[in-house]
């Protein structure tokens, strides 16, 4: 009985495993690294977090030549943006939602900020308004102007072609280079 | 004993003899009962005492729950990841870059797992060099790739704020509407 229940355990894990088992890490990273961003995978899998930004996150700093451990610390650190994300958008967050929503977050967003974004644009609509704050810091905006900037047109019923719209707007202005 | 009959030929003669012994010998119903008796007895017959795995009926049924947890598994893994998003269109996005490069320009980013040979521009006039790229809604890290050794970020884009591994990126949102 003890043999069955072992084996009905691993069966029941092997997809997880299967998930983080992925053929272009194992043709660009090192066994070491690897094994590290798997493991990686698994947690994000089992907190239902999309796998494959983190994957490209692995891709990227193999390409650029960073080693392993850097490349394992990036991936870490995306994990915890992508969880923080889920908590501010909520376990029915598109993956699209939830890379815009860890960008928001890395941008100086707080949960806060991402739920209020949350509830003014439902049915997966978070992503583009959550990604052009992220941009718009990172054009060198202060958080709070971007914030107002966004959450404005967010209440005003924005759609996602104004939000790319505003931050052009803005870049061009010089408020965001 | 031999008949007396010359006409029977030998092989007719035990053909009867063989016929007669495989016919099956009357048994009394004490002694028919005995036998069967004895025969429950033997190991391996009589009410089943194998192991509960060899039973036919208790292997089909665990092999059932193995393979029903194992899709269960499968359907976990496979939900994971973000809720799926719905069917959408690719939108084609134009990356452009001008640069004085002396033999390739590529573009590299979370659409095409940072392969360098995945996404290589056409030069055109001007040194300006370009190409097209089929792209769902979403929010895309890219940087371009210069002769094989240099990396540029798109001075037309927003860049990145997350730069983990120390070389220029950009970023490139796509709006689903």
């Amino acid at each position: 009985m003890l043999r069955l229940i072992t084996l009905l355990l691993f069966l029941s894990l092997s997809p997880e495993s299967a998930v983080a088992q992925d053929p272009r890490l194992e043709a660009r990273l090192d066994s070491v690294t690897r094994t590290h961003v798997e493991s990686l995978l698994v947690i994000a899998n089992r907190r239902g977090l999309p796998i494959e930004p983190l994957v490209q996150k692995t891709l990227e700093g193999s390409s650029k030549g960073a080693p392993g451990p850097r490349i394992v610390t990036a991936v870490e650190s995306m994990l915890g943006d992508l969880t923080r994300a889920q908590q501010g958008l909520g376990r029915r967050a598109s993956a699209e939602e939830l890379v815009a929503g860890a960008a928001a977050l890395r941008a100086g967003a707080t949960l806060e900020m991402v739920d209020r974004i949350r509830r003014t644009e439902p049915d997966g609509g978070a992503a583009v308004p959550l990604a052009v704050f992220a941009d718009l810091v990172a054009g060198g905006m202060a958080v709070d102007a971007a914030w107002h900037s966004v959450e404005e047109l967010a209440q005003r019923g924005g759609d996602e072609e104004e939000f790319l719209e505003l931050r052009e707007r803005l870049r061009q202005r010089g408020d965001s280079p | 004993m031999r008949p007396e009959s010359d006409t029977e030929s030998d092989n007719e003669y035990l053909e009867r003899v063989a016929a007669e012994l495989r016919a099956p010998v009357p048994l009394s119903q004490q002694v028919e009962r005995q036998v069967l008796e004895r025969i429950a007895r033997e190991p391996g017959f009589g009410p089943d005492h194998r192991s509960p795995m060899r039973r036919p009926v208790v292997a089909l049924a665990v092999a059932a729950g193995i393979a029903a947890v194992f899709a269960l598994g499968v359907l976990v893994g496979r939900r994971s990841g973000g809720n799926p998003a719905p069917a959408v269109e690719l939108r084609s996005v134009e990356f452009v870059l001008r640069t004085s490069a002396d033999s390739t320009v590529a573009v590299v980013g979370d659409f095409n797992d940072w392969n360098p040979r995945a996404t290589p521009l056409r030069p055109a006039a001007d040194s300006l060099w370009s190409v097209v790229v089929p792209l769902r809604p979403g929010r895309y890290r890219y940087t371009f790739v210069v002769d094989g050794t240099r990396w540029r970020r798109d001075p037309s884009a927003p860049r990145a704020l997350e730069d983990d591994f120390g070389t220029p990126t950009s970023v490139i949102t796509v709006a689903q509407r």
